[in-house]
């Protein structure tokens, strides 16, 4: 998934700075961190709110572009059956309630009263075309594959809509949220506008409480809200988001105080912007996943020896603490902590987590490993990082320098993240970063994309197969979790991912704007109400 | 009828020759160009359908669906000849990563950029060529000094970090002026791009006006100069003497930054936010998004050539020993 | 520096004296030149990791700039940047000359067929995207620093071709290249024994300007990532990735930084004084 748009990349070149003028800002002191919890909620309307994101969307409508920020704008005006909020419970959408007959089948009962922002009604059969529109990968290829086990989708009602899968699938019940693949549009403004959905031409039409008045790609983008929503009104009236690329352009913006919100607040310029006095920082785990991943096709990685070695030269605890200061936590696996919530309270999904063999830093059985391998004298090999995460390049050369040790030449190249991505799985590239970013928090995504059926590394386990399935067909999370832990220890002793680390994002608010909880979630779905003015 | 032929210069139709070669060599030009980038983005890294799709799961049927969508599969010069086809007909095709007609697309961001190249090559002009020649008819002057001294710095420091200096000291110390996104409106949008121009036009106002200085530094020591002071030429007619040859050299070098404009908006534009044509240009490549990169590399081609035309037709009209060699023969 | 001697004239009299600012810059150069000998002895302290030290602030106990995120030595890594900041820049000033004076000369002094297809060769090269070219080539060559360079000579050619055409162009009607024809010289002896001495003032100026230009233009791509590899000792890419560390050691970013700009000034300077030097001493 596109985190950022390829503009960041000149963008981390550009804010090499005059580095004189950025001292100066930065010796001024610290001001204190509030958090949301100090806030007090004055209940005052609050006439606009900037939102200042570090890329541009190309497009308004996630199918066709799939970006995390593209989820974070589509979820103010959009919404899909159900909702997810801040704690990553499912929530009621434009489907009040819902029921599951069976495995394969899930009903559901739409809102009476929800209307699009033209004023018109949302019908059964505008629900039913969004999913068909999603469902199709040339229309929406950014989402269609998590509705690939979608048999049929009917309108059986005024107000109801039948969904049949074609396999029983635990993890559906959020596919059909914003956060998911589902973003419920009027199916004859969609004929209308056939093939510019989602351009600054046609717009877009939603049922959330927004609707978008302009749209300029690499500029901005504007809301408006609107008196068609269901829910409560929201405080805020309009809302502008604003594209800016360069990090010190959008840091200089929010110090004149121009900014209201900033998503995705690089982690190595927390500092700085925590130093200003007129915004604060809030982190939140991001449900990211970081970790090495090896392609068993591909000599001399099809040897687990080889793989081995490397799995013990990654100083995972170091790179967490001073590359990414601490803003991210060690990963023992590819789930993150948060996905299994539905099942464990942190603590514990960190124990079960922890339980899965790990492979700590340690160059003298890498140093054994490699020595039993094919290789025992090492190799040469290729590793590319995108550019948009300069801590995966410097968490890099940290390997490479350990790796150096025991006879293996890592050659860390940067590439733009449009060319990162095709090199994921090309046949070419032994061993590389898997980065990815789930927005649904199930806890099977991760692994059923890195392990399943197809999987970039070439891995084919029967038993891991097998498990994947039956957890996919259990409904009991702490089953299915059982099930996914399972099928990760096979993983790990196979060496195919290497968990590196779970990330952590950051934003930034204005110190008078409050909002009731930041999470993992907190910004899938219809967000900005939660927004309120603090003291 | 008789129609009475106003006696021509011998020049014109040697002029008008020239001119049509130079525009039969234009289209030469762009053909082999559309050609050049079409086979350049097909071999370059990346993929579009990772790019369409994402850091996602995806099933060999979904991957076929797409790649039959774009026509990937077809052999490259069949995509080429279907583009071509169709772009000669004025169809540029659809944006694949705007998901929008690309003429729209490129519509929408031509006049940002447009406006601030005409900006800042206005502003480099206006500013450097008077105070280049300034400099030059008294060498080592106060004037002469510091305006040496700041095209120095002008010249050494990267573009981009003339313009977060900018930026710092307006956000900063100063700030009656936007940092950053366009404007609404003509007066708004020229007010957003007070900055963004000045940043702009500091690397090229160095640059044109140390040209500038030295071909009128050189003409001024040149021979026919001490004869014109030795027969007691005023200084003034002296001077617009060195001027007019002076002229030549300056013509070419401001063409030459002219262009230069054209790649220096990317990371200006990125600086200050712009929606221009730079930027789009940067993700487009990336994104092997061909129809953008196709049509904006073929606008940006012919601007060019246009202007080296424009640029070689200023040579002859500047340059009376030019124009007899080149149209006498 | 015997051609002081030779200086006269109006224009002269400020050579007479060399500016405290040309030595400078003449210092700085040798400076680097002393860094770049001394390369080989540091370049292995220079990428040296001690990631459990991390980041040190200017004026740490045995390193006096403080080190990077991976605990690096900034000085050591600065010194052994020198030799990507200079070497490649005069390679690509060098060689786009060389590509300049060749194909300028012969389009502007043979003009017809041979001028028309340079003149559009270079209107073809100015024309197309550097962006996508340098994506290309990093691509399909794999990114490196002797890759760019090569790169960067191709690109820098067209606007040599250009100047150099220029400056003979505007001396092929002067007198003396009629005299030299009238003694039916060969071409060729006309162009390299007369003309050009008389462009050579416009080529030195051009081709110094040519290496400040590089420099910049190198260690932009460098931090762009089309340049040296990650974690190499390369101004460029020591900005690059020490802007993200600039409120715990601002040296990492504004030592090379400046360094940049000063050794960019100082080759400018330089390259004035020997365009004035050099244009006096053939008015001779």
């Amino acid at each position: 998934m596109n985190s950022t748009s390829a503009t960041r990349r000149w963008a981390s070149a550009i804010a090499l700075a005059s580095g004189a003028a950025l001292v100066l800002s930065a010796c001024s002191a610290a001001g204190p961190t509030a958090t949301s919890a100090q806030l007090t909620d004055t209940g005052a309307a609050i006439a606009n709110v900037t939102v200042a994101l570090p890329g541009s969307l190309s497009n308004l409508y996630p199918g066709t572009e799939a970006g995390i920020l593209n989820y974070y704008i589509a979820s103010i005006s959009q919404e899909g059956l159900v909702s997810v909020d801040a704690n990553g419970k499912i929530q009621p959408g434009l489907a009040k309630s819902w029921k599951q007959p069976d495995p394969l089948t899930y009903v559901y009962t739409l809102r009476s009263d929800a209307k699009f922002q033209d004023g018109n009604p949302v019908t059964a059969a505008d629900v039913v075309f969004s999913i068909e529109q999603a469902e199709d990968a040339t229309v929406s290829p950014g989402v269609s594959f998590s509705l690939a086990g979608v048999a049929s989708a009917t309108a059986t009602g005024e107000h109801e809509v039948t969904v049949k899968l074609t396999a029983p699938d635990a993890a559906f019940i959020t596919t059909l949220s914003t956060a998911g693949a589902l973003f419920v549009t009027e199916k004859s403004f969609w004929e209308a506008n056939k093939g510019k959905v989602g351009t600054s031409a046609a717009l877009i039409m939603g049922t959330g409480p927004y609707k978008v008045t302009s749209f300029s790609p690499d500029s901005s983008v504007t809301l408006e809200r609107v008196n068609t929503w269901w829910g409560t009104l929201p405080k805020t009236k309009t809302i502008t988001v604003k594209f800016i690329p360069d990090e010190n352009t959008r840091f200089l913006a929010a110090k004149k105080g121009e900014i209201d919100v900033a998503f995705n607040v690089p982690l190595a310029e927390t500092r700085q912007w925590e130093a200003l006095k007129n915004m604060r920082v809030e982190y939140a785990n991001d449900l990211s996943y970081v970790g090495l991943n090896f392609d068993t096709r591909i000599a001399p990685f099809d040897d687990p020896k080889v793989r081995e070695a490397i799995a013990y030269s990654v100083d995972k605890a170091a790179t967490v603490k001073s590359l990414l200061r601490g803003h991210g936590e060690v990963a023992t696996a590819m789930m993150t902590p948060e996905s299994l919530s539905k099942a464990y309270s942190t603590t514990e999904a960190h124990a079960k987590l922890a339980a899965i063999p790990q492979y700590t830093f340690d160059l003298k059985k890498a140093k054994a490993a490699i020595a039993a391998s094919t290789h025992p004298s090492g190799f040469t090999a290729e590793f590319v990082y995108p550019a948009t995460g300069p801590q995966l390049g410097t968490a890099a050369q940290a390997l490479a320098a350990n790796l150096a040790k025991i006879g293996i030449t890592l050659n860390v190249k940067e590439v733009p993240i449009e060319q990162w991505l095709a090199t994921i799985g090309d046949g070419k590239h032994g061993v590389g970063y898997m980065w990815y970013f789930s927005t649904t928090g199930d806890p099977a995504e991760v692994p059923t994309y890195l392990l399943g059926a197809g999987n970039i590394s070439g891995y084919s386990n029967a038993k891991v197969t097998s498990l994947l399935t039956q957890a996919s067909a259990t409904q009991d999370p702490a089953a299915r979790v059982a099930l996914l832990i399972k099928a990760e220890t096979q993983q790990a002793k196979d060496v195919i991912n290497v968990p590196l680390w779970w990330g952590q994002s950051a934003t930034a608010f204005s110190s008078t704007l409050g909002i009731k909880k930041v999470s993992a979630f907190a910004f899938l779905s219809s967000w900005p109400t939660t927004l309120y003015r603090g003291k | 009828m008789t129609v009475t032929i106003p006696a021509r210069p011998p020049w014109i139709a040697p002029l008008v020759r020239m001119i049509l070669l130079r525009v039969a060599g234009m289209v030469a030009i762009l053909l082999i160009i559309s050609m050049l980038v079409f086979g350049l983005l097909y071999l370059a890294p990346g993929d579009l359908v990772k790019n369409l799709i994402g850091n996602r799961p995806a099933s060999p049927e979904v991957i076929a669906a797409i790649r039959a969508q774009y026509h990937l599969d077809d052999p490259l010069s069949l995509q080429y000849w279907r583009w071509l086809t169709r772009a000669l007909i004025g169809d540029f095709g659809q944006s694949i990563r705007m998901q929008a007609p690309v003429i729209d697309v490129i519509a929408s961001r031509t006049g940002v950029t447009l406006a601030l190249c005409a900006l800042a090559f206005a502003l480099a002009v206006v500013v450097a060529v008077p105070l280049g020649v300034l400099s030059a008819v008294r060498p080592d002057g106060w004037l002469d000094r510091s305006v040496t001294a700041v095209s120095l710095v002008g010249l050494s420091a990267p573009s981009f970090a003339i313009g977060l200096l900018l930026l710092y000291a307006f956000a900063y110390y100063l700030p009656i002026f936007p940092v950053y996104g366009g404007g609404v409106g003509p007066i708004d949008t020229l007010y957003h791009l007070v900055l963004p121009s000045i940043a702009l036009a500091l690397g090229l106002g160095a640059i044109l006006m140390r040209l500038t200085r030295t071909t009128v530094l050189r003409e001024l020591d040149a021979d026919y100069i001490l004869f014109a002071r030795a027969r007691g030429m005023r200084e003034s007619r002296v001077n617009r003497l060195a001027l007019r040859n002076a002229a030549i050299p300056i013509t070419t070098s401001a063409g030459l930054v002219l262009t230069y404009l054209i790649g220096g908006t990317i990371l200006v534009e990125t600086i200050f936010a712009l929606p221009g044509l730079g930027t789009l240009l940067d993700s487009s490549v990336l994104y092997k998004d061909i129809g953008v990169v196709q049509a904006l590399t073929l606008m940006v081609a012919l601007l060019i050539a246009v202007i080296t035309l424009v640029v070689d037709l200023s040579y002859l009209l500047l340059d009376p020993r030019v124009r007899a060699k080149e149209l006498g023969r | 520096m015997t051609n002081l001697s030779l200086l006269g004239g109006r224009a002269a009299a400020a050579g007479r004296r060399i500016p405290g600012s040309l030595v400078v810059s003449f210092v700085l150069i040798a400076l680097c030149l002393v860094a770049i000998a001394l390369t080989p002895f540091v370049s292995a302290g220079a990428t040296a990791q001690n990631i459990l030290d991390g980041l040190l602030p200017p004026g740490s106990p045995g390193h006096i700039l403080g080190t990077d995120e991976l605990g690096r030595d900034i000085l050591l890594l600065t010194i052994a940047g020198t030799g990507s900041a200079l070497v490649g820049p005069a390679c690509i000033a060098l060689g786009s000359m060389l590509i300049g004076i060749l194909f300028g000369s012969l389009g502007a002094y043979h003009r017809g067929p041979l001028d028309f297809v340079i003149g559009r060769a270079t209107d073809l090269l100015l024309a197309l995207p550097v962006m996508l070219l340098a994506i290309v080539v990093a691509g399909i060559f794999g990114s490196g620093y002797w890759i760019t360079v090569l790169l960067l000579v191709f690109l820098f050619s067209p606007s040599d071709v250009r100047i150099v055409r220029a400056g003979v162009l505007e001396q092929a009607p002067r007198p003396y290249v009629e005299a030299a024809q009238m003694l039916s010289l060969s071409r060729w002896r006309i162009m390299f024994r007369h003309i050009l001495p008389n462009v050579l003032p416009l080529i030195i100026t051009n081709l110094l300007l040519n290496i400040a230009i590089a420099l910049v233009t190198l260690s932009s791509l460098s931090f762009l990532g089309l340049g040296v590899a990650p974690g190499a000792a390369d101004w460029g890419r020591q900005i690059s990735d020490g802007r993200s560390i600039m409120l715990d050691n601002p040296a990492a970013v504004i030592v090379p930084a400046i360094l940049i700009i000063a050794v960019a000034c100082s080759i400018n300077l330089i390259g004035d004084w020997l365009g004035k030097v050099i244009s006096q001493r053939s008015d001779r």
